[in-house]
């Protein structure tokens, strides 16, 4: 078990050496450091100017070789870019926002606080109610009860989010005015008639998807031996799928939800963006649209980090869930 | 004569098929009397894990234990009961070891709460008498150190233990039936002997009444008292064990007896049945045996068998017998 996670571990960091590769290559070489000067500050200052600017963002380095140092000094290597974009990333050191010189770790605190107030309510409730609904229709299977939802979720399925926010915004917003359509507040005591709409829409809109796919894992296990061994003792069905589908059907859940974790994360952009909240997601277009490198960078790499550390995450959880593995 | 604990009076239990609902269990009529052990032998395929699943009412789906069926037991009438009393049966005052003990136990339950579970469903008592007597029971069934086995989970268990607390868990509320379904076929030989012995002192002790079921006329030798042989759906055969054994009438059944290899033979006996049990919607029309029987004539394939009878339940249904018996 330990040995385990320590080898899960080691995977983990050599992916998060190949990510940030990547994105040397993407944010560097092919975007180079020129590029984003002019991006930054446009096309005609004089070329002190872009040099100056270089030196303050820090581009003004080689990309992966100084020949300011001679062959044996280490600061051959590590006085460039490419050393200085692993170092800043690998030590959170995020460095400032080429727009606006606002340091970034600053801007990852403001925005982290609405980001979650939204995504990790969202997360639980979805979580919360699809398998709910999934242990209903599994336990009234094969009757119109199951059929109805089944088609329900099918018919939930095949709209898109986006369908679902406007249609939401308009009817909830608009013209019920049960909630404000979009904004936000750092009141905790506020925010939550902001954070109502977009939590109910995005409920919404995982539901059929998510009870499909729980309906199917439980009715699998339904299927199992150990189920007739239940019932053989006298537990009701109600027992059954509480005290024994239940309890096996969420190792196979828990990997695909713990998964889901960093896809909320970028899935936000789209729910920042449509109800105005200032998080993660609202940064990173914002960053896309002011060609914001390096704000850019990072919000790339955090999402990338989230996503391994997630995977990792849920392999740990499942061998927690699941005495087969976790006593191997 | 004792009285009967388990009566079922043509019992039919079907599945449907593209071409129609199938009985693949078929008028049968068993009576299994209180404290004896009763053998229902066959091959593969031939309806006595529904036989018996239907007895529970735990036919699964798309299964049906089709209206006029009768089931008693204890003179109780099985299927008019309601779910809160069928449950209360369950596992109660009847109990099941499975086929398959590998699959049968729940995976990520300590083996000890599964059984404290069976207890507790029955009885009202703590969670810490109950495991006490679950500590007893696993020691009483041959677990070795059952305080640690307590809290362990199935998949460390060898068979042969996971078997053990199968047994445990069916006997923990000391039922008046146990059904022990084929309790000995996925293991080792030695364990098998084991287990077999270990069901015979619970016999013994308890005195319970044993519906085994097995394809292995060496356990039936055994154990049983009375021996019920179902061919296709249907009952062929039925007699006390020694008359079975030694003076078997149908041909499946002397088919069955050829097959066991004898002391000092090992291998194939004289008169192995060729081929397997058809999928039941392929069952013949008259006689199911009739399409791998080896003393066809006219009636066989059209016409369902005659019951013949040979004093002191013994029973078979056989147009060949029927021939013998008038002619
Ligand atoms: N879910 C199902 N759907 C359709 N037919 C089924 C189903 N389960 C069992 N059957 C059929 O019922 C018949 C009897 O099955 P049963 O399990 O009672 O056989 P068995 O005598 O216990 O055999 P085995 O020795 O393999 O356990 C089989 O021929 C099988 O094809
Ligand atoms: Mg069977």
């Amino acid at each position: 078990m330990f040995a385990y996670i320590v080898r899960r571990l080691a995977y983990g960091a050599v992916t998060v050496l190949g990510v940030l590769l990547l994105l040397f290559v993407l944010f560097f070489a092919i975007a180079d450091p020129d590029d984003i000067a002019r991006q930054a500050i446009g096309e005609r200052a004089s070329a002190e100017v872009y040099e100056q600017w270089k030196v303050n963002h820090g581009y003004d380095k080689p990309l992966v070789i100084n020949a300011e140092h001679g062959v044996l000094e280490p600061g051959r290597y590590t006085d460039t870019l490419l050393f200085e974009h692993y170092r800043s990333m690998l030590t959170f050191d995020f460095g400032r926002s080429d727009a606006d010189d606002v340091p970034i770790a600053e801007r990852l605190r403001q925005g982290a606080l609405p980001s979650l107030s939204l995504t990790l309510p969202l997360f639980a409730l979805s979580l919360v109610v699809g398998v709910f609904f999934a242990l209903l229709v599994a336990f009234f299977r094969d009757t119109y009860v199951d059929f109805a939802v089944l088609v329900m979720c099918m018919l939930a399925m095949s709209v898109a989010s986006l369908i679902y926010i406007i249609a939401g915004q308009y009817l909830i917003g608009l013209t019920l005015k049960w909630f404000p359509i979009s904004g936000f507040d750092a009141d905790p005591a506020l925010v939550i008639r902001f954070l109502a709409l977009p939590i109910i829409i995005g409920v919404i809109a995982s539901f059929g998807g998510d009870v499909r796919l729980y309906r199917t894992v439980f009715i699998e296990e339904t299927n199992k031996d150990y189920v007739r061994t239940a019932r053989a003792k006298g537990c009701g069905d109600a027992r059954v799928m509480v005290r024994h589908v239940l309890r096996n059907a969420l190792i196979p859940i828990l990997t695909s939800v713990v998964l889901a974790i960093p896809f909320l994360f970028v899935g936000s952009l789209l729910f920042e963006n449509f109800f105005g909240i200032p998080g993660l997601g609202a940064i990173t277009v914002e960053a896309i649209n002011g060609n914001d490198f390096s704000t850019l960078r990072t919000m790339v790499y955090i999402s990338a980090l989230l996503f391994i550390v997630a995977q990792i995450l849920t392999d740990i959880s499942y061998t927690l869930a699941d005495p087969r593995v976790r006593l191997s | 004569m004792s009285r009967a604990l388990v009566e079922l009076q043509n019992l039919k239990v079907t599945f449907p098929t593209p071409q129609g609902r199938v009985a693949v269990v078929d008028d049968v009529s068993i009576s299994l009397e209180e404290g004896k052990v009763l053998a229902l032998v066959g091959e593969s395929g031939c309806g006595k894990s529904m036989t018996a699943l239907a007895l529970m009412r735990l036919v699964p789906k798309p299964g049906r234990i089709e209206d006029g069926s009768g089931i008693r037991f204890n003179d109780i009438d099985v299927p008019t009961l309601s779910v809160p009393e069928m449950r209360a049966l369950r596992g109660n005052e009847m109990s099941m070891i499975f086929q398959d003990s590998m699959t049968s136990l729940n995976p990520v339950v300590r083996v000890g709460d599964q059984v404290v579970e069976a207890i507790r469903l029955h009885e009202r008592i703590s969670y810490d008498a109950a495991r006490k007597r679950v500590l007893e029971l696993f020691e009483r069934v041959g677990i070795p150190d059952p305080e640690q086995r307590f809290s362990t989970y199935p998949h460390l268990l060898s068979g042969g233990l996971k078997q053990r607390v199968m047994i445990s868990m069916a006997v923990a509320t000391r039922p008046r039936l146990l059904i022990a379904d084929e309790p000995t076929t996925a293991l080792d030989v030695t364990v098998q002997a084991q287990i077999l012995e270990l069901l015979r002192e619970l016999k013994r002790e308890l005195g319970t009444t044993i519906l085994l079921i097995t394809h292995d006329l060496a356990v039936v030798n055994e154990l049983a008292d009375h021996v019920v042989v179902m061919y296709a759906g249907k009952v062929v055969e039925q007699a006390e064990r020694r008359t079975l054994l030694t003076s078997a009438r149908h041909p499946y059944t002397e088919g069955l007896l050829g097959a066991i290899p004898q002391r000092g033979e090992r291998g194939k006996g004289l008169n192995e049945i060729e081929g397997v049990v058809p999928p039941p919607d392929e069952w013949p029309a008259g006689c199911r045996f009739s399409s791998r029987c080896n003393q066809l004539f006219a009636p066989c394939r059209d016409n369902a068998p005659p019951e013949v009878s040979f004093g002191e339940g013994h029973v078979a249904w056989c147009h060949a017998l029927d021939k013998g018996a008038g002619s």
